[in-house]
């Protein structure tokens, strides 16, 4: 079997992370005020269905002060749909929900690794697009 | 259906490591443009015993989706033993989009793998028929419409007169390539085609030459990447790269020599055309 090389994998996580950020600077804005997109890498959402939560965990690929994350959801089509977040932990405390965005005040490091836990009000389990904003 | 970009709610298997700490999920994907179409051969594998095992068992199952967005055309084909998709032309147009995956053919209480990436070990995941586990590398194709295909020397060279034309002209800027005759000559061209036995004759003085001409930009093209033409979009260009590479088995070195002979190489297109207007003349008295 083939085994790729650590420089192969890196450049094929480079291209990932490019091809998931390709939309970030459509000139739209993001909804967050004055805030710009932050870079994150790692994301990962898996479901648990006892509790009905999504385990969303990223990676900071830069540093940024007072996160903003917001959660959209899949679909067949492509088109994503704004997700209502009706509960978001971390380490057990509860956050901050703010026009459905999941705030994390406080300074964050490039490198950092987040893990929340969320609920959201769409009970069944979906594919879920995450980004993250701040006003750096 | 399938996006790449997307987070799913389980671990997903991708063609680099992700969400499985060393599993690898090669897709690989040939395309061949047949008589009847295209055939897509596949070659998919994996390095991970237990999904290998949910495979053997058809709890899992490979499949391969094509999407094709000029014609709305989307099918998840399900792949047993490396089978080949068969895609009739009139299906496919332009860019097609094919995307290995793996995908759950019954639902599966618990699923685990050893290979989950840390965040993920020791998690326990209820899948539906139909989700998707693993996504390989996409691939894209461009495909043409079948009347595209040569089927006879005219197909891609348009021929039409200008009364104030004095020579012939060859434009190469559109779908198809245009060859403009002065008045007088074009009326011997539209009385020389209500016979169908000099139609070789014609291809060896106007379609022949021309494919030549068309030939060479493709061989320039190839040459010199930094300076192309442009008419790399264009129906006739197309045309001509896919049957030749059909000629060449696919094969690029084949491919690239067949450029190297343009004069011998739109006979071929032709159907070898000089063997029958040699026939033709040997006729005439």
């Amino acid at each position: 079997m083939k085994k790729n090389g650590g420089s192969k994998r890196k450049k094929k996580e480079e291209e990932r992370k490019r091809k998931y950020h390709k939309k970030s600077n459509n000139k739209k804005g993001t909804g967050t005020g004055k805030a710009s997109e932050v870079l994150i890498s790692g994301i990962r959402t898996p479901f648990d269905k006892a509790t009905g939560e999504y385990q969303i965990s990223f990676v900071l690929d830069e540093n940024a002060e007072d996160l903003v994350v917001g959660i959209r959801i899949g679909s067949d089509d492509d088109n994503l749909s704004k997700a209502n977040i009706s509960e978001a932990t971390m380490n057990g405390k509860k956050l901050p929900i703010k026009n459905d965005m999941i705030e994390l005040k406080g300074i964050h490091n490039e490198g950092e690794k987040n893990i929340l836990r969320v609920k959201l009000e769409e009970k069944t389990r979906r594919t879920l697009e995450v980004r993250a904003y701040a006003k750096h | 259906m399938l996006n790449i970009n997307i987070n799913y709610p389980y671990p997903v298997i991708r063609e680099y490591t992700d969400d499985y700490q060393s599993t690898e999920f090669i897709g690989e994907l040939k395309v061949l443009l047949e008589p009847d179409g295209y055939a897509v051969h596949t070659n998919f594998e994996i390095n991970n015993k237990g999904i290998q095992i949910l495979l053997s068992k058809r709890i899992l199952t490979y499949a391969l989706e094509v999407q094709c967005v000029s014609t709305w055309f989307r099918k998840l084909y399900p792949i047993h033993e490396n089978r080949v998709i068969r895609l009739a032309p009139p299906m496919i147009h332009e860019r097609v989009e094919l995307i290995p995956c793996i995908v759950a053919a019954t639902s599966i209480e618990g699923f685990t793998n050893e290979d989950f990436a840390e965040e993920y070990q020791d998690m326990k995941f209820d899948l539906n028929a139909g989700d998707i586990i693993g996504i390989g590398q996409k691939r894209t194709f461009d495909a043409l419409y079948q009347n595209d295909i040569i089927k006879n020397g005219s197909s891609i060279v348009d021929v039409g007169g200008n009364d104030k034309l004095k020579e012939i002209q060859c434009d190469f800027s559109q779908s198809t390539i245009k060859l403009t005759l002065p008045a007088d000559q074009y009326e011997n061209y539209r009385s020389c085609g209500y016979n169908r036995s000099k139609y070789k004759m014609l291809n060896a003085i106007l379609i022949v030459p021309a494919l030549v001409e068309a030939i060479g930009i493709i061989v320039a093209d190839e040459k010199d990447p930094e300076h192309q033409s442009g008419h790399q979009n264009r129906a006739w260009y197309k045309t001509i790269v896919v049957n030749l590479k059909r000629f060449a088995e696919n094969d690029e070195r084949k491919y690239l020599q067949l450029l190297e002979k343009p004069f011998a190489s739109a006979e071929l297109l032709l159907g070898n055309n000089s063997a029958d207007a040699l026939k033709f003349l040997c006729q005439v008295e």
